[in-house]
């Protein structure tokens, strides 16, 4: 919907005089920032730019700039003359930036077209609206019977955006304003969501911002109030929460919103602080506000004073009196400084037509350095009371050693230009040199505001030290809101023994673990070849001498016969010894049992007939 | 037109639903930004207001989303009875949630947040820092810039820029080591109440306080909670920062990246890993399902992928390791990816044979816990498979062939030497 009733919004240069009171107590309540500061202005400045790439977005531009007060673009003129249609949205874009920059339409039978726009039976709210406003817009006559029938057709759509488009068109007919109609507004804002401090639409932004414009022109002409105050106040709260929108249509309708609250005769006025100036400090001791209205323009023709500024402690760092500057740009420079958080309050003095700010009161800060004095640094061992290290600091951080039989008792104060102060982190820290473990311990001040660390290494070690001994490195921490820096002190270097220290074990779990390469079994150490070689030599020798030997006593084989059971007999001890070669060489062994099985049934028949054959021939010796 | 309506069924079901539990009103104005991020990451978000008395996560004895965002930090309770307990119920079943406490924070919010171990201190106290505020920060020291981000890119992007924070501070359950640390405080906040002295230690000092703190259960579901409801705000999103006392120039808050990517990691668009197409065979060999040797040359690989805004994308770590165990690993090794998400290394089988498995148990932070193992036997030699012909057995190669070449000879001689007919000189005697 956001961006089909986009098209309907309607900019008028005209003031309201609706009482828009949006109250300073309420915003900081709600804890909103109540009108656009300078960087906001800025922010928002940058988004309405080139490029324009639609008559929408010339449109949205051409109004946000004049809304903002920034120089116009030439180049909106241009895009309207070179890409304007006769039809009611261009037309509708064109004539308003047509009014504002003062460039010429030159589309035939605009007038004609508009009117029979309106004439036609099922024209919308919207079309009435938008035609309605492009005849008021290029300067052309409107007939005046047509309140009517934007009555009739409200009655008929009965939207929170058909009244407001309602509200914007009726305010440019001619004639009187329906009293109806401006009754009207009130109920419609009844429909609005309340949350906290907020209300709003359900429709958002645009719808929100559409109707707060349509409320504030149609009041304006009936020249009658239609929200209440508070009202106003809750919807000016919502619309101002948008101004951290991205987007070039939120901010469009943001400004929108805040246009409708600003352009008032009776403008509510914002007190916003420049610079971060509410933070006083001896470098920075001037005050610098600004009195704006919900678009964050300056207030012009105002004067402004002090009424008073009182601390907690009832001091003051300003005098009441008129501050320096004008036109809505104030300052004042601090009296006198003093630590603490003031609130000042101012009175203005406005030009007719504005609202002072209804809450005043500014929270100012005042920052001021502390310095520790009175130190005083002691190590003693709690068995023979014996002070291992005692310093007043005075020479910088000292080294000392604990054990679980050593105390460590540290006091010192915190001073200002007043005297002696408590501040909110007076912490003393002992950072372990190895591991950069941080362990705390806060200082607690006594009713003379002297701060004291006393600890017991004993009990401390294993519950606050985790019992991991080694260095620490000691420091003392004093922060508060109300110091320009916080002050890190080093204090000593501890040396502390615990016994059984333990590392802390760093968490490996989801980390990749070392990498695991397996170790293979070393293979056996084996002789050298030489050796080797030598030995089968060696154990070749024995055949060689056995053949040797039978040569020399003659051994033969003259009893040898060639017969079936001989050859069988050898050939198969042959095969055996053949079948275990090849064992040897590769075959597994079932193969070599299978050889084997054949081989010896043979050997043993031929074995049995050969030596029997032989005892035989012996015995017939 | 049956089919358009099955396939637009299948896709409801198949598509996240995102609850979003809203404060109130304005919440939608004041977090347009995160929530239309939100909408770009999960088309289907549903909108309910924190009271509303229509609230149900649990329908049927189902969960109804996949995700649930709540944007209400200090609800008191949730409408329509819904309880802490429905929460971590949903945490159960494998939703995955994001929410925002503040220094307003209520009940529910804190317990959801202390079951899953993130304590949030007390409703009042705030996280404060007086070195790293924020320059714009003229109050409390509270608005404050923190850039202690984790190491895991995968939760918080590639070098997240600071952030600015406001709101209160947790620490996590010393006890429960599924707690990741987001985003630490500096080591100089602390927590506590602005206005209040401190009397007592508070709940966590210094790098233990936690600003963003996220959780994985060990059903990989996921919770976030951020400390800070303003950080995710618009207003946050487009402001700038710069620590007060730090070098550079202003530059604007990092806030919408790194919330933008904590919840897509939230919401498991980032860090999901799956495998698959496990493979291992010998070098040089199809995958088989024999027994490896020992001592054999092995190779194993496997897919994994990452889901990365979204998409399941080639995952490539450096730091995946496989691991070949039997009962403890032999061998661990890292596993080197290739452009397709291919993981894969070799090595060479234990010279002990048992029943091993291949083991990759990758745990990473930020990631969701991947886990594959493949069991293999592995045996050892066959006794042909030993090595021959080693020359130092030479000695026993050629005793053992002397002694049957000498049997067979020795058979000839044995059986037919004829003794030579007796000479004279023996005659005599």
């Amino acid at each position: 919907i956001n961006a089909e009733y986009g098209e309907y919004f309607q900019h008028y240069y005209i003031t309201n005089n609706l009482r828009m009171r949006v109250l300073v107590t309420l915003c900081v309540l709600a804890s909103l920032a109540c009108s656009l500061s300078p960087s906001d202005r800025d922010k928002i400045s940058s988004v309405f730019n080139l490029p324009i790439d639609s008559l929408k977005s010339a449109y949205q531009v051409t109004v946000a700039r004049s809304i903002l007060q920034l120089p116009l673009l030439e180049s909106s003129c241009e895009f309207v003359a070179n890409n304007a249609q006769l039809t009611l949205a261009d037309l509708y874009f064109a004539s308003h930036i047509s009014k504002i920059q003062g460039c010429q339409v030159d589309i035939a039978g605009i007038e004609d077209y508009l009117n029979s726009e309106i004439a036609g039976e099922g024209a919308s709210m919207n079309t009435l609206f938008k035609a309605v406003t492009s005849l008021s817009n290029f300067g052309m006559t409107i007939d005046s019977s047509l309140n009517e029938k934007i009555a009739a057709k409200v009655k008929a759509e009965d939207t929170v955006m058909a009244h407001s488009l309602a509200y914007l068109a009726t305010a440019v007919l001619p004639g009187d304003v329906p009293k109806d109609l401006v009754d009207s507004i009130e109920d419609i804002a009844h429909r609005a969501d309340t949350i906290g401090n907020a209300m709003s639409f359900e429709g958002g932004l645009m719808e929100t911002s559409m109707f707060l414009k349509g409320a504030a022109v149609l009041s304006l002409k009936a020249g009658k109030a239609a929200l209440t105050d508070q009202m106003t106040q809750k919807f000016a709260n919502y619309i101002v929460s948008n101004k951290d929108k991205s987007g070039k249509s939120n901010l469009f309708y943001t400004l929108v919103g805040l246009d409708a609250l600003s352009s008032g005769s009776l403008v509510p006025t914002h007190l916003i602080v420049l610079d971060n100036s509410a933070v006083i400090s001896e470098s920075q001791r001037t005050l610098k506000v600004s009195l704006v209205n919900p678009l964050g323009v300056t207030v012009k023709d105002s004067t402004a004073k002090i009424v008073s500024a009182k601390g907690a402690g009832g001091q003051a760092i300003f005098t009441p009196g008129p501050m320096a500057g004008g036109d809505g740009m104030f300052e004042v420079s601090a009296s006198e400084l003093a630590r603490g958080v003031f609130s000042a309050e101012l009175g203005f003095e406005l030009p007719s037509g504005y609202l002072a700010p209804d809450n005043s009161v500014v929270k100012v800060k005042c920052v001021l350095p502390v310095e520790m004095k009175n130190a005083a640094f002691k190590l003693i061992d709690v068995d023979d009371n014996r002070i291992l290290t005692n310093s007043d600091l005075s020479g910088g951080a000292v080294e000392g050693k604990a054990d679980l039989s050593t105390r460590l008792i540290f006091d010192f104060t915190l001073t200002d230009g007043s005297g002696e102060v408590t501040l909110h982190q007076v912490f003393v820290r002992f950072t372990n040199t190895k591991t950069k473990q941080n362990v705390f311990f806060i200082a607690q001040a006594d009713l003379k505001k002297k701060y004291t660390i006393d600890l017991n290494f004993r009990s401390a070690a294993a519950k606050s030290f985790g019992s991991v001994g080694g260095e620490y490195s000691v420091d003392l921490i004093v922060g508060d809101a109300t110091l320009p820096q916080a002050m890190v002190v080093d204090v000593a270097t501890i040396n502390l023994e615990v016994p059984d220290s333990k590392e802390p074990a760093a968490d490996v779990s989801k980390q990749a673990k070392p990498e695991i390469t397996h170790l293979f079994k070393e293979p056996e150490k084996r002789p050298p070849q030489a050796i080797s070689t030598v030995f089968t030599i060696l154990v070749l020798l024995p055949a060689v001498i056995l053949l040797i030997v039978w040569v020399k006593l003659g051994a033969n084989v003259s009893n040898l016969q060639l017969s079936l059971p001989a050859i069988g007999f050898h050939g198969g001890l042959l095969a055996i010894i053949a079948s275990y070669v090849n064992f040897f060489l590769g075959v597994n062994m079932f193969t070599t049992v299978k050889y084997l099985a054949g081989v010896a049934i043979v050997t043993f028949l031929c074995g049995q007939r050969l030596l029997s054959s032989i005892a035989a021939a012996k015995k017939a010796k | 037109m049956e089919k358009a309506i099955v396939i637009a069924l299948l896709l409801a079901l198949a598509s996240c639903r995102t609850l979003v539990i809203l404060e109130n009103v304005l919440t939608k104005e004041s977090h347009s930004s995160f929530l239309a991020d939100l909408a770009t990451k999960d088309g289907d978000i549903v909108y309910k207001y924190a009271t509303d008395s229509s609230l149900t996560i649990k329908k049927y004895g189902e969960s109804l989303y996949n995700n649930i965002v709540i944007l209400a930090p200090s609800v008191a309770a949730f409408g329509n009875g819904v309880a802490a307990n429905d929460f971590l119920t949903f945490l159960d079943d494998g939703g995955n949630i994001v929410m925002s406490a503040s220094s307003d924070v209520g009940d529910p919010i804190k317990e959801i947040a202390a079951e899953v171990g993130i304590e949030i201190d007390d409703e009042g106290t705030s996280v404060l820092d007086h070195m790293n505020y924020d320059v714009s920060d003229v109050g409390n020291h509270d608005l404050i810039v923190a850039d202690s981000f984790i190491s895991a890119s995968v939760i918080v992007g590639d070098s997240p820029k600071p952030v600015l924070f406001k709101g209160v501070g947790m620490a996590a359950d010393a006890d429960n080591s599924l707690v990741i640390d987001i985003l630490r405080a500096s080591p100089t906040a602390y927590s506590h109440a602005a206005n209040q002295d401190i009397l007592e230690y508070p709940l966590a000092i210094g790098s233990n306080l936690l600003l963003v703190a996220g959780m994985q259960a060990r059903n990989n579901a996921r919770i976030v909670v951020f400390g800070s409801h303003d950080m995710l705000s618009d207003k946050f999103y487009n402001a700038d920062a710069k620590a007060q006392g730090s070098a550079g120039d202003v530059q604007a808050a990092g806030n919408m990246e790194f919330a933008s990517n904590v919840v897509d990691w939230a919401l498991r668009r980032n860090g999901d890993l799956r495998y698959s197409n496990v493979k291992h065979n010998k070098v040089g060999e199809a995958p088989s399902d024999a027994a490896y040797r020992i001592t054999d040359e092995v190779e194993y690989s496997i897919v994994i992928e990452e889901m990365r805004n979204g998409n399941w994308e080639a995952f490539k770590g450096s730091d995946v390791q496989l691991e070949f165990v039997r009962i403890a690993p032999f061998v661990r090794a890292f596993l080197v990816p290739d452009a397709d998400g291919a993981f894969k290394v070799g090595f060479k089988v234990p010279d002990v044979y048992g029943v091993y498995q291949f083991k990759v148990d990758y745990n990473r932070v930020g990631f969701t816990h991947l886990y594959s193992s493949t069991q293999v036997s592995v045996r050892p030699f066959h006794h042909t498979e030993y090595e021959r012909f080693i020359p130092s057995a030479y000695p026993y190669y050629a005793s053992a062939f002397s002694m049957l070449g000498g049997l067979f000879i020795f058979s000839f001689v044995f059986l037919y030497h004829r003794d030579p007919p007796p000479t004279n000189a023996c005659k005599s005697v």
